[in-house]
């Protein structure tokens, strides 16, 4: 009930803010820029078993296709004063949540106390890497997407409903940015089979970066706990139902391993970046600490250098992921020494499924890219780019299995994009 | 002898106009209440860190056509960055939601015009273009 009354109320907020949109381009023009983005985008993946996607919210691709990485997006600056203005994107692109609302990625209302101080509500970016706030947009950025090892995981929060703060000042000759945020989502991610429906709520950020001259740092943290997930818990609470705890006392904490409710999840990013020009660098490091078995701790990054002669820039890319502890526990605990023979063995044969379960969510690979960038006019960039990504055995979450791979795999993705604004 | 000297000098002050005409500066309206502004200033103004001035007025950065040479003269000046890399600035900074680039225009004498006239706005123009309705608040080193 709760649940429904907050939607609700998030979706009217919503569309209060486009509706005051509609009100200020019908009565003032000036007041209201419109900008936009896109990008055509043709990959070919050379893998029969293993389907790609740029995120866990976009639907897997192989062979041939131009769904991944082609999106449009329309964008509205509304000025009301000097204080008071609002922003509101609307990105249409293939995804896995088929709800109306969602190709709004971005709509708030923003108030600036001065210059110093920034306070915003609404639906936004959550700001905890580089690229968080202007992901979608291929022409702002060097490679054909963001890397997946480091973006992909983290996309199911990419945005957030509720409020911000920014706090921004000059420091010595940089600039300084700290931002504060607190909110909840819901999405729709991708797993090796089908996707889960996942709602994360008590979404706390904190960002801090600074830039000077050609160097930007950056440093993020997130914490939020999962209080909907749409895969259930109804085996194992059948199987306890049928042992119960003076039989099987280890089934309460097996349980709870694979519980979700008030389980913290929470994510540690650096990020630096130099660029003189010519030569640019830009490397990234995050750590997932979950509490949920389901979700693995996992550490991953890159590191990117791009020479830029003239229009065109050269880079490489290296980007991993994967889980810091390697093997979790497929025990099903303490089994009452008292229990018939035939209950113990039939409690040891779930042992598989245990392992299986803790294996579909790990995540373990590494992807070298090679690729360009061209400048072809002031608005329009065209990108070529050639992913190799070797992935470990039983480390398949970033792709979606179409035929379960017996061992590790090597798979090509080549890209090629045409990326615009207007 | 008197007629190279003569000769010399002339060449050597019209290299000095001619490099003068061609040097940037930053101005804005005369009516504005700024009288000067440092290099980072302008930096925070132009790169949508700030959408004021020092003073708390709203500022209105105006830019020359797109692909001029004082467009990309200025930026180089300013931050060290070509046409290209500042295109792709601002589509961060846009389409992140944090600021609007500087107002274009599809000539130099609009551009000019809204400088004139507007108390808010500020610009680059070359030293020749200086005229008595604007201010000079910031010379290039050369």
């Amino acid at each position: 009930m709760l649940k429904t009354l907050s939607t609700y109320l998030r979706e009217r907020i919503y569309l209060l803010i486009l509706s005051t949109f509609c009100v200020s381009g019908a009565f003032a023009n000036d007041m209201v820029k419109l900008n936009g983005f896109a990008t055509l985008g043709a990959i070919y993946n050379d893998s029969d078993d293993l389907g790609f996607h740029p995120n866990l919210k976009i639907p897997a691709r192989g062979g041939f296709s131009f769904a991944p990485d082609s999106v449009i997006g329309a964008q509205a600056n509304i000025e009301f004063n000097a204080q008071w203005d609002a922003v509101v994107q609307a990105v249409f692109r293939d995804k896995l949540d088929n709800k109306a609302i969602n190709y709004i990625d971005v709509a708030f209302l923003r108030y600036r106390l001065n210059s110093s101080f920034e306070f915003r509500v609404g639906r936004m970016n959550t700001d905890i890497y580089f690229l968080s706030e202007y992901k979608s947009v291929g022409y702002a950025y060097l490679w054909a997407r963001p890397p997946a090892e480091f973006y992909g995981k983290v996309s199911a929060v990419s945005q957030f409903e509720g409020a911000d703060v920014l706090y921004k000042r000059s420091l010595g000759r940089g600039f300084l940015q700290a931002k504060f945020g607190y909110g909840e989502t819901d999405a729709a991610i991708a797993t090796t089979g089908s996707a889960v429906d996942i709602h994360f709520t008590n979404i706390l950020m904190a960002s801090l970066s600074y830039q000077q001259d050609e160097w930007q740092i950056r440093a993020s943290f997130l914490d939020t706990k999962v209080d909907e997930f749409s895969a259930s818990l109804e085996e194992v609470d059948q199987v306890l139902a049928f042992f119960p705890p003076s039989v099987w006392p280890g089934g309460p904490a097996l349980r709870d391993r694979f519980d979700f409710i008030g389980k913290k999840q929470q994510f540690y990013g650096l990020g630096f970046q130099y660029d003189n020009d010519l030569w640019l660098v830009q490397s990234e490091i995050g750590f997932i600490d979950s509490q949920w078995d389901i979700e693995r701790d996992t550490i991953s990054g890159y590191i990117s250098l791009g020479y830029q002669p003239d229009n065109i820039t050269y880079f490489a890319t290296l980007s991993a992921i994967e889980p810091t502890e390697n093997n979790l526990s497929d025990s099903i605990g303490e089994i009452s020494p008292d229990a018939p023979a035939v209950v113990a063995a039939t409690l040891q044969s779930f042992r598989p499924l245990i392992s299986e379960a803790l294996n579909r969510n790990r995540i373990k690979q590494h992807t070298f890219s090679v690729g360009a960038n061209w400048q072809l006019y002031p608005s329009l960039v065209a990108k070529l780019q050639i992913d190799c990504s070797v992935i470990a055995d039983n480390g398949f979450a970033l792709w979606q299995i179409y035929s379960e791979p017996s061992t590790s795999q090597t798979v090509n993705v080549s890209s090629l994009s045409l990326n615009w604004i207007f | 002898m008197r007629l190279l000297s003569i000769r010399l000098i002339s060449i050597f002050m019209f290299a000095c106009l001619s490099h003068s005409a061609y040097a940037l500066v930053v101005v804005v309206g005369k009516n504005n209440s700024i009288n000067s502004l440092s290099k980072t200033q302008i930096i925070d103004i132009y790169m949508g860190r700030y959408s004021t001035f020092p003073n708390g007025i709203v500022a209105k950065p105006l830019d020359r056509i797109a692909g001029s040479p004082e467009k990309q003269q200025f930026y180089q000046a300013l931050v060290n960055k070509n046409e290209a890399k500042i295109n792709a600035y601002w589509a961060r900074l846009l389409f992140s939601g944090r600021a609007s680039p500087p107002s274009n225009f599809a000539t130099d004498t609009e551009m000019l015009e809204e400088l004139r006239s507007s108390a808010q706005a500020i610009g680059y123009v070359l030293e020749s273009e200086v005229d008595d309705s604007m201010k000079v608040v910031y010379r290039f080193e050369k």
